[in-house]
C-alpha cells in the first residue's frame, strides 16, 4: 500500500508547518511535500505490481498521469515560491505572518487534489475538488488586496455554485445506478461496469448537471469570467499552480464521466454537447486574446482557450483523441507554469500591478534577458511550433477532428491563427518598448530558485516535445483504456 | 400508524413553504430577514428529514436531522449574524440584472420549466406524484432560485445567502435519495461551513471599504496588530 504515502506525508508535512516557524523552514517543507509526491507517483508508475486493491485509492494509469502531471508542477511551483515569495516578503507586499498561511494553504492545496485525484469514489471527488476551490481561493487573496479579495470571493462564487450542479448530477447518478442494480453506488469503476444498462434520460441529466461544475472548474465559456482575474491577480506561484495543476482537476471529472458516458447510449449527444462547448470556449477566448494588453490575463485566456482544446479532444470521443487530449494536458501544464513564472520575474522586475494599472514593460532584453528568452520560448510553444508537445496534440487533435467534420479543423485553425497573432503582437510591441535613458528602473535579479523551475520546464516541455519516453505511449494509451474507451492507437 | 398516513401531506407541506422561502430569499432587502428565512428554510429541512424518518424508517435522516439543525438552523446563522453587526450594514438595496419582481417571474417560470423537463424525462421511472419527483423538482427549483439570488444580489453577504440557499435545494435533492450515505452528507456540510468561514471574512473587506478592512481583520483576530495575518 505505497498510495498510503500520500496522506502520512501530506499529514506530517502539515503538522511540521504548523510546529515550525522559520520562513526558510517553512519554504523547504513546502518544496520536500511535492517532491516527494512527485517520487512515490513514479515509483507507483514504474510498479504496476503495487496497485493492488484497496477500497481507499483508486490507482489506475489514468489517475496516476494526471497525478504526475500535478506533482511536476506542484515541485516546480514550490521551487519557484522560495525566491519569489521571498521578494514578496521584502518588498513588502506580503506581510511575513501570512507566510503560514501561504506555505500550509499550498500544502492542503496539494493534499486536496492528491485525494481528488486518487479517490475512488465520486462524492468524495467531488468534496476534494471543492476543498481545491477553497484553498485556491485562500491562495489567491493570501496578499489581501482588494483586487485580490475581489477576485478570490469571485472564483469562489462562480465555481462553487457550479459545483452545487455537479452534485445533483451525482445524485441522479446514484439514482440511476440503484434503479438498475437495486443498490446505489459511487464508486468510479462500479458505475463504469453497470453505465451500459442504466436509464438514458436519468444519466444525459446527470451528465449535464456534472458538467456544469467541473466546466466551471475547467474554465469553460460561459462559466469562465473567474478565470482571467483569479490567474492574473494570484502572486505567479499560484497562477501556474492554478492554471497547471487545478485546471486539470476539473478536465479529470469531465473525463471520468465522459468514460461512463461512453457505454450508454447518451454517448452521441454528450459528444455534440462536449464539442459545441469546446468550440465556444476557444473562440471566446482566442478573440479575448486579441483584446489583452496584460501579459497575465493574456496566458490565462490561453488556459482557457487549451482546456477548450482539451475538452475537443475528449468529444471527438475516439481513443486517439483522447490520448493527444491526454498529451495536451501535460504538454500545457508544463509550458503555462512556465510562462506564468517568467512573467512572475517580470511582475518583479516592473513592480506590476502598477499605479496606472497597465504593465509598464520596456527595455526587455536589457534588464531581464532571461525571462525574455523563456518568455519567448513559452509563446513559441503555446503556439504551436515544432520541437513543443502542443505541436504533436495539435495535429493530433485536429487530424481526430477531420474525422467528425472537416469543418472543425478548418474553424480551430483559424482560431489558433488568432491565439498565435495575439501572443506574437503582444511579444513584439513589449520588446519594442525603451525606456528614456535613466528613466528606466533597475535591474531586478531573481534568484537562482526563480529561474531553475523555467529551466526545468522547459527542458522538459521540449524532451516531451521531440522524444517519445520509452512506454510512453503505451502508458497514455492505458488510461485511455482505463477510461472505457477502446485502445487501438 | 397515524404519523405515517399524515407524513407525505406534512413532508410536501414543508416542500412548498421551502420554494416559498426561496421566493423570499429572493425579495427581501432587510439582511437580518435574509438570515432569518434562510434559517427557516434550513428548519423546513429538518422538519422534512424527520418525515421521511416516519415515512420510511431510515433513522440515518434524524442525524441528517441533527446536523442540519446544528450547523443550519444555529451555527452559519449565528457566523453570518457576527459579520453583519461587524459590517453594520442593515440593508441590500443593490441589485444587478433584476429586481426582486422580476426575480420571482423567472423563478416561477423555472419552477414550471424544471417539473416540465423533468416529468418527461424521469416519467418511465417515477409516477407524476411521487415523492422523489417532488423532491429533484423542488430541489433543483430552490438551486436554480439561489442562483438567481447569487447572479442578482450585489452584495457578497447577500451572495453568500443566496449560495446557502442553493446548497439546501442540494439537500432537499438529498435526503429523498435516503441511501445516500451519511459520510458523504457529513462532509458536505464541513466544506460548506469551511466555504462560509471563509467567504464571510473576505466579504467584511468587499462589502466595506478596504480602510476598514485591516482594522475589521483584527477583531477577527485574523491579522495580528503589526498587521500580518496570523
Amino acid at each position: 500500500m505505497i498510495a498510503i504515502l500520500y496522506p502520512v506525508i501530506a499529514l506530517g508535512i502539515l503538522l511540521l508547518q504548523l510546529i515550525l516557524r522559520t520562513h526558510r523552514s517553512l519554504s523547504l517543507l513546502g518544496v520536500i511535500h511535492p517532491v516527494l509526491s512527485f517520487i512515490i507517483t513514479l515509483y507507483l508508475i514504474v510498479s504496476p505490481a503495487v496497485w493492488n486493491e484497496s477500497p481507499f485509492f483508486l490507482i489506475d494509469h489514468m489517475s496516476l498521469f494526471v497525478m504526475l502531471v500535478t506533482s511536476i508542477i506542484f515541485s516546480a511551483a514550490s521551487i519557484y515560491a522560495v525566491g519569489y515569495i521571498d521578494g514578496l516578503v521584502r518588498s513588502g507586499d506580503l506581510e511575513k505572518r501570512s507566510l503560514r498561511i501561504f506555505y500550509f494553504g499550498f500544502s492542503l492545496l496539494l493534499a486536496a487534489t492528491t485525494m481528488a485525484i486518487f479517490t475512488p469514489n465520486i462524492a468524495l471527488f467531488w468534496i476534494c475538488a471543492e476543498l481545491t476551490t477553497v484553498l485556491s481561493a485562500l491562495l489567491i487573496a493570501v496578499l489581501a488586496l482588494r483586487a485580490t479579495i475581489d477576485a478570490s470571493l469571485k472564483y469562489i462564487f462562480i465555481c462553487s455554485t457550479s459545483m452545487l450542479f455537479s452534485f445533483i448530477g451525482i445524485i441522479f447518478l446514484f439514482e440511476a445506478v440503484r434503479n438498475e442494480t437495486g443498490v446505489g453506488s459511487l464508486e468510479w469503476k462500479e458505475i463504469l461496469h453497470e453505465a451500459a444498462g442504466l436509464d438514458s434520460g436519468m444519466v444525459f441529466i446527470a451528465f449535464v448537471f456534472f458538467f456544469i461544475g467541473f466546466a466551471a472548474k475547467s474554465g469553460i465559456v460561459p462559466f469562465h469570467t473567474w478565470l482571467p482575474e483569479a490567474h492574473a491577480k494570484a502572486p505567479s506561484a499560484v497562477s501556474a499552480v492554478l492554471s497547471g495543476a487545478i485546471l486539470n482537476v476539473g478536465m479529470y471529472g469531465i473525463l471520468r464521466m465522459t468514460g461512463i458516458m461512453q457505454g450508454t447510449e447518451v454517448f452521441g449527444q454528450v459528444s455534440v454537447l462536449l464539442i459545441v462547448f469546446a468550440l465556444i470556449t476557444m473562440s471566446v477566448a482566442c478573440l479575448s486574446m486579441l483584446r489583452q494588453k496584460k501579459l497575465k490575463s493574456l496566458i490565462a485566456f490561453s488556459s482557457i482557450e487549451n482546456m477548450g482544446f482539451i475538452m475537443l479532444g475528449i468529444g471527438i470521443g475516439s481513443p486517439v483523441a483522447l490520448f493527444w487530449a491526454l498529451f495536451h494536458m501535460l504538454g500545457h501544464s508544463c509550458i503555462k507554469a512556465g510562462l506564468f513564472f517568467s512573467a512572475g520575474i517580470l511582475h518583479r522586475q516592473y513592480k506590476i500591478p502598477t499605479r496606472s494599472g497597465e504593465d509598464e514593460i520596456g527595455d526587455l532584453f536589457l534588464l531581464q534577458p532571461f525571462a525574455a528568452v523563456t518568455l519567448m520560448a513559452g509563446c513559441a510553444a503555446l503556439i504551436g511550433m515544432p520541437m513543443f508537445p502542443l505541436f504533436l496534440s495539435k495535429v493530433g487533435i485536429l487530424l481526430a477532428s477531420a474525422e467528425v467534420s472537416v469543418w472543425i479543423p478548418a474553424f480551430v485553425l483559424l482560431l489558433f491563427a488568432c491565439a498565435g497573432v495575439a501572443l506574437v503582437r503582444y511579444y513584439l510591441s513589449v520588446m519594442a518598448v525603451r525606456f528614456p535613458a535613466g528613466e528606466g528602473p533597475a535591474p531586478y535579479k531573481a534568484p537562482f530558485s526563480m529561474n531553475l523551475p523555467i529551466i526545468l520546464l522547459l527542458l522538459l516541455s521540449i524532451v516531451i516535445g521531440t522524444v517519445m519516453i520509452p512506454e510512453e505511449e503505451a502508458f497514455l494509451t492505458a488510461a485511455v483504456a482505463d477510461l472505457g474507451f477502446g485502445v487501438q492507437i | 400508524m397515524i404519523l405515517t398516513e399524515v407524513a407525505p401531506a406534512w413532508i410536501r407541506i414543508c416542500l412548498i413553504l421551502v420554494l416559498v422561502s426561496g421566493g423570499f430569499l429572493l425579495s427581501s432587502r432587510s439582511l437580518k430577514n435574509l438570515v432569518r428565512t434562510y434559517q427557516l428554510q434550513s428548519f423546513l429541512l429538518v422538519l422534512i428529514a424527520l418525515g421521511l424518518v416516519v415515512l420510511e424508517g431510515h433513522t440515518i435522516l434524524l442525524l441528517v436531522a441533527a446536523l442540519t439543525l446544528i450547523s443550519k438552523v444555529f451555527g452559519i446563522p449565528a457566523f453570518i449574524r457576527l459579520i453583519q453587526e461587524r459590517m453594520s450594514i442593515q440593508q441590500d438595496l443593490r441589485f444587478s440584472y433584476l429586481r426582486p419582481p422580476g426575480a420571482l417571474m423567472l423563478s416561477i417560470l423555472i419552477i414550471l420549466l424544471v417539473y416540465v423537463c423533468f416529468a418527461q424525462i424521469l416519467e418511465k421511472l417515477y409516477a407524476a406524484n411521487s415523492l422523489f419527483f417532488l423532491g429533484s423538482v423542488i430541489g433543483v427549483s430552490l438551486v436554480l432560485m439561489g442562483l438567481i439570488a447569487v447572479c442578482t444580489r450585489r452584495m457578497a453577504i447577500s451572495k453568500v445567502i443566496g449560495y446557502l440557499s442553493m446548497e439546501n435545494g442540494v439537500l432537499v435533492f438529498g435526503l429523498f435519495v435516503t441511501e445516500l450515505p451519511f459520510f458523504i452528507e457529513f462532509v458536505i456540510i464541513i466544506d460548506l461551513i469551511i466555504l462560509v468561514l471563509l467567504t464571510s471574512i473576505m466579504t467584511v473587506g468587499i462589502d466595506s471599504s478596504i480602510e476598514e478592512y485591516k482594522s475589521r481583520m483584527k477583531e477577527f483576530h485574523l491579522l495580528s496588530e503589526e498587521g500580518g495575518m496570523s
